[in-house]
């Protein structure tokens, strides 16, 4: 079993990765939902839009967990990859804070093409972003430029929490050098008392 | 003339007989002959080692969260992390599992049961059942969805490791002809040989295959319990009440296995197939951490 310190620090690490970090980000309250859809191999330019969903996804619905955030796979990489964004018209604002209750028709993330992108509702609008051979970041420029989305500013408390993590990577990695050495020259030792130890062996049975 | 290999052979016994006519050595005791001994290399010594191994102790580890503040977090707090990093996932695949560490001794009796979860993680169990073929019972298990049923023709295909179902149930009747069969080298390993005590030697097989079909094990080892607990598209209520089953379940069997020896549960741990784990602290939601149970509820 993890000794109690040892989970600690990992779990802080994992925990202020997904806090912190490009995509961390308030998603305005006219975004109803988010649909990337690409393939499951690379070929085509299809790395980016994976990253995205690798990187910058879980900080996203990190910080708006409401938000369904689907994510369709297909095996049909001549299809350029997309993201559909939903968004709710400014007119039905007011209609729409009773129309959002309901929860709406989605089916949730595939990854054998079973959730294609849906038709937008009534008071929803949709914007395409194609991220076709596209780097993640610069589709989440892009993603942020569309939904105006506030970002996220590590507070003080964040970042010595990442300062700290970060002189104990550095730590360990000293650490990890000085009981390799130490290590390899216990190894050194052995050896050659092992190989010492043949030797009188050897010497020993000459004898008798 | 001779042969050869006759010369040979009376060269090679003269040569055997010159070595045995040596004179031999007379021996000197070593402790007369101090010059004759060897001084041993300071390297060569072997010291025996002294230390002892340190006796394991009787008990697990367990650390005490609170005074060293181990971070606890309520469901719905682990609930939105563990959403977060799987998001984009198919849900059915996903599974929330727990993991129930125990204040326990190392050795003595372990827990182990099935659970009937309110909100079953599997639910399309792969049942065999073995009983007297061609009997009613066969017939009726066939129809409350038995995959395999029989007896000699189902230990024939566990004996060729043709094994495509996930619960094995076995009728009285038929339970000499189990033990006959010697089946317990491939299906002890497994966990799937059925026992008495395990409830799967049993009157009524159409009951149990009932019961056991949204049901899940669960076992203690190393003094921990982990089992699946809920699928990733699973609302906080459900999976709270899945918890809070299991945990009820855990703690009365816990009460009734300690007769000297004692067992309680020290630690819940939340985790997800990939996600981090969290330890809960018993708590739904705090409403000071700004989430609701509704916005962890929808579609993900």
């Amino acid at each position: 079993m993890r000794s109690l310190g040892e989970r600690l620090n990992l779990l802080r690490k994992k925990l202020i990765n997904i806090r912190c970090g490009p995509g961390a980000a308030i998603l305005p309250a006219e975004v109803t939902r988010i649909h990337m859809d690409f393939a499951l191999r690379l070929k085509g330019g299809h790395m980016g839009a994976r990253k995205f969903w690798r990187e910058y996804l879980p900080r996203l619905k990190y910080h708006n967990p409401s938000i369904p955030m689907i994510v369709n796979r297909h095996d049909q990489n001549q299809l350029p990859p997309t993201m559909t964004i939903y968004l709710r018209k400014a007119e039905a604002a007011p209609a729409s804070s009773s129309s959002s209750s309901e929860p709406i028709a989605q089916p949730s993330s595939s990854r054998t093409n079973l959730s294609k992108a849906q038709p937008p509702t009534a008071d929803e609008r949709v914007v395409h972003i194609d991220m076709a051979n596209k780097h993640s970041s610069h589709i989440l420029e892009f993603f942020m430029a569309e939904t105006r989305a506030v970002p996220l500013q590590p507070t003080n408390e964040e970042i010595a929490e990442m300062q700290a993590l970060e002189t104990l990577r550095k730590n360990a990695e000293v650490d990890r050098e000085r009981v390799r050495l130490l290590r390899l020259e216990k190894k050194k030792e052995e050896d050659m008392l092992k190989r010492a130890r043949a030797a009188g062996g050897m010497a020993e049975q000459e004898e008798v | 003339m001779a042969p050869i290999d006759r010369c040979l052979a009376s060269v090679a016994r003269l040569t055997l007989s010159q070595q045995s006519i040596r004179p031999a050595v007379p021996l000197i005791p070593r402790f007369l002959a101090p010059a004759l001994v060897q001084s041993r290399q300071a390297s060569v010594v072997r010291t025996k080692k002294t230390t002892k191994k340190k006796a394991v102790p009787k008990d697990f580890k367990r650390h005490n969260l609170e005074k060293r503040e181990f971070p606890q977090y309520t469901l719905c707090d682990a609930m939105r992390v563990l959403r977060a990093v799987e998001v984009g996932q198919p849900p059915a695949t996903i599974k929330y599992e727990i993991h129930i560490n125990l204040k326990t001794a190392r050795n003595g009796p372990v827990i182990k049961n099935s659970i009937r979860l309110p909100n079953p993680v599997q639910s399309d169990w792969q049942i065999a059942v073995i009983c007297p073929e061609g009997s009613d019972i066969a017939t009726a298990a066939t129809a409350a969805g038995a995959v395999a049923v029989g007896e000699e023709t189902l230990f024939e295909a566990i004996r060729q490791e043709k094994i495509d179902f996930d619960r094995l149930i076995c009728h009285e009747n038929s339970e000499k002809a189990l033990n006959k069969a010697g089946l317990g080298k491939i299906l002890g390993p497994k966990g799937l040989m059925p026992s008495k005590r395990m409830k799967t030697i049993v009157n009524d097989v159409v009951k149990s295959i009932r019961d056991s079909a949204g049901a899940a094990d669960y076992r203690e080892r190393q003094g921990v319990i982990r089992m699946a607990i809920g699928q990733l598209g699973h609302t906080p209520d459900q999976l709270k009440a899945n918890i809070q089953a299991l945990l009820k379940k855990v703690k009365s069997e816990c009460a009734e296995i300690s007769e000297e020896v004692s067992k309680e549960v020290h630690e819940v741990i939340l985790s997800t197939t990939n996600g981090p784990a969290l330890s809960l602290n018993a708590k739904l939601n705090d409403p000071e951490s700004g989430i609701t149970v509704e916005s962890l509820s929808g579609v993900m």
